[in-house]
């Protein structure tokens, strides 16, 4: 007969509340991990998934993720002379906090260079690319927008003709993809204040120019986005961009760098130690509940030596319930996070590969504490059944 | 009358140092018990009793003396016992004052447990198993968990887990001290009747003087050394 099992059977509620607490555990490991996959996936994403080899961006710096970074809304023509290069986009990220229905809502406001880009990179959940120059946009789930929903942005209402799902910028807001021209002009809001002084420091008068840009600098976008030729050189095309003067390119490897260890390496940072803190935790009180739960049969353990059971049973009666509690535990973690996870905020990635990790560090915890189990319980002496 | 006794103890002492005093629990003391003999000894709190029963148990060695069973050497001072596991399960079954069932277990796989760690087939194991507990009168107790048994329905379980691997030697250290008289006396009865059916050698400790005329001998023991020994049967006198 297996006495683990029976044990389990005739404890099974507190069996269960023992794995439930340590799947709990795992749960908020796999949480926390997941959380660092996430950030690092969103920050990731579009840099990820735009599909330029390089970027140009404002002389000096690195941005337009770690930095502002503004070039000439015509950037782009130069850039397309080069050498080597196939195709251009412009591209404009803007931070947007609005009013919809009486909520607040925030979104990062991508452009897309319409009709160049109309958004086939992004995976759609429903609705439909971008088909007009204006006034249409791809909004994420995660900004509170529905299809069909029009919203107000700077002057304009805006549809909403296609849904996406997961699409968030590096700190967690939702991407909404419009063209590159109405990213510009939601960028330019102001209030008429804001026009009237900026206009008068450019030294014109409001009737002069209604038709013009308010300021020069609204008129910038962020960068340009290049896609190389098969086997183009690429230190020629960065050569002959950097001899400009006025701009800065950057790989998307440097993109993938400047985002990972640079814009957030202190998150990074402090997730993997919280993560690690958990780890530590996880492993005490894993090591804890399954040494004492040997502690707890210590009598009925010296019995079985007393009626002549060789250690091989104590030990095997030990080391499965431990690895019973473990994969239980593992288990009902596991299905936890794929239950709760999704509703949280911020995406929680639960990579296979981690998990599997975890499980190992699970295992080799529950090894551990059922070696300390064992070696308590063959230091028992069977007389001590007597006292 | 050739036959080498079950259990043999000779001149067997027991130190115990406690801090700069020894205690001597026992004194030099030599016991024979013989196939289908049952033996019952008494003696004050402190006496050795305990001590004795280890001794004889091969759960400690004697700091003087030894120990055969069968004829064969099996404990002397010194002796590392716990190389003797195997042999103990085989040849000895004990019982003590609590039953000490596990508590996950039913009455049937308590017992069965004894047999299934040495190497008997479960379903035989279980069917034996049955077999005990229903000749001690428990065959409809067979289901349940030991804490839905009274005291002395566990200490027949006890017994019958005892008598699993069907040892020549059964050590019981106040088996009834737990129990009321009646049921006290239906231990002892069962023990003289297992001696008597299967031929095997008891040793039990008691208090009670009212199951005295179940024994063949009565051994008496006081600090450490024994001051009396009655062969034969007590006989209550008739009235
Ligand atoms: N492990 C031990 N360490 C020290 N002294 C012990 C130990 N076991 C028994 N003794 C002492 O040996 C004596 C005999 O004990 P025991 O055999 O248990 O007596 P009984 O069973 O007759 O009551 C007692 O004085 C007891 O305190
Ligand atoms: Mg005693």
């Amino acid at each position: 007969m297996n006495l683990a099992f029976k044990d389990v059977k005739f404890n099974f509620p507190r069996f269960l509340l023992t794995m439930a607490g340590v799947g709990f555990l795992i749960m908020a490991s796999t949480g926390m991990v997941g959380l660092y996959r996430g950030i690092v996936e969103d920050a990731l994403l579009v840099v990820d998934r735009i599909g330029a080899d390089l970027w140009v961006v404002q002389g000096g710096r690195a941005g337009p993720f770690s930095e502002s970074s503004a070039v000439p809304a015509d950037m782009d023509r130069r850039v397309e002379g080069i050498a080597g290069v196939s195709s251009v986009r412009r591209f404009v990220q803007v931070s947007q906090q609005f009013d919809f229905e009486g909520r607040d809502l925030r979104a990062s406001i991508t452009g897309l260079d319409f009709p160049k880009d109309r958004g086939e990179w992004v995976q759609l959940q429903e609705g439909r690319y971008l088909n007009a120059g204006h006034f249409e946009a791809i909004a994420d789930e995660s900004i509170g927008l529905a299809l069909g929903d029009q919203v107000r942005l700077g002057q304009d209402d805006y549809r909403i003709v296609g849904m996406t799902r997961g699409m968030v910028d590096a700190s967690g807001d939702g991407l909404m993809f419009v063209t590159v021209n109405d990213a510009m002009a939601i960028a330019r809001r102001r209030t008429s204040e804001e026009v009237l002084l900026a206009r008068a420091a450019a030294g014109k008068t409001a009737a002069a120019d209604a038709s013009e840009s308010s300021v020069p600098q609204d008129s910038k976008i962020a960068a340009v986005l290049v896609t190389l030729d098969k086997g183009a050189d690429e230190d020629r095309v960065r050569t002959n961009v950097l001899s400009w003067g006025d701009a800065n390119i950057l790989s998307r490897a440097d993109q993938r760098d400047l985002l990972l260890n640079q814009r957030l390496w202190r998150l990074r940072l402090q997730i993997l130690a919280f993560t690690g803190v958990l780890l530590v935790v996880m492993a005490i009180v894993i090591s804890l509940i399954i040494y004492m739960l040997t502690m707890e049969k210590l009598h009925q353990i010296a019995m079985l030596k007393l009626i002549g059971a060789r250690n091989g049973v104590i030990v095997t009666m030990i080391a499965q319930q431990s690895f019973l509690i473990g994969g239980g535990a593992l288990v009902l973690g596991l299905a936890m996070s794929k239950l709760v996870f999704p509703f949280f905020p911020r995406r929680v990635v639960i990579d296979p590969s981690d998990f599997a990790g975890l499980a190992l560090a699970v295992g080799a915890v529950c090894t551990f504490a059922s070696l300390l189990g064992i070696w308590r319980a063959l230091k028992i002496r069977a007389q001590e059944v007597l006292s | 009358m050739t036959a080498a006794p079950i259990l043999s103890v000779r001149e067997a002492a027991r130190h115990y140092r406690s801090g700069d005093s020894i205690v001597k629990a026992l004194d030099g003391v030599s016991l024979d018990v013989n196939a289908g003999e049952l033996v019952a000894i008494l003696g004050p709190s402190g006496s050795g009793k305990s001590t004795l029963l280890l001794i004889a148990g091969l759960l400690e060695p004697p700091t003087e003396g030894e120990v055969r069973i069968r004829g064969t050497l099996v404990s002397k001072a010194g002796e590392e016992l716990g190389r003797l596991r195997d042999f103990r399960r085989r040849n000895i079954g004990f019982v003590f004052q609590k039953a000490n069932l596990i508590p996950f277990l039913t009455a049937s796989e308590n017992v069965a447990l004894a047999m299934e760690i040495d190497d008997v087939p479960a379903r035989d194991a279980r069917r034996h198993a049955e077999r005990l507990l229903a000749g001690l009168g428990l065959g409809h107790r067979a289901g349940n968990r030991p804490t839905k048994l009274s005291g002395g329905e566990q200490q027949r379980v006890a017994i019958a887990r005892a008598l699993a691997n069907d040892p020549t030697l059964i050590l019981a250290d106040e088996p009834t001290a737990a129990l009321d008289g009646a049921r006290g006396r239906q231990v002892i009865a069962l023990f003289r009747q297992i001696a008597d059916t299967r031929g095997a050698g008891i040793v039990v400790v008691t208090h009670d003087p009212r199951s005295l005329d179940l024994f063949d001998r009565t051994i008496e023991l006081t600090d450490g050394r024994v001051i009396g020994e009655r062969s034969g049967p007590v006989r209550i006198p008739a009235r």
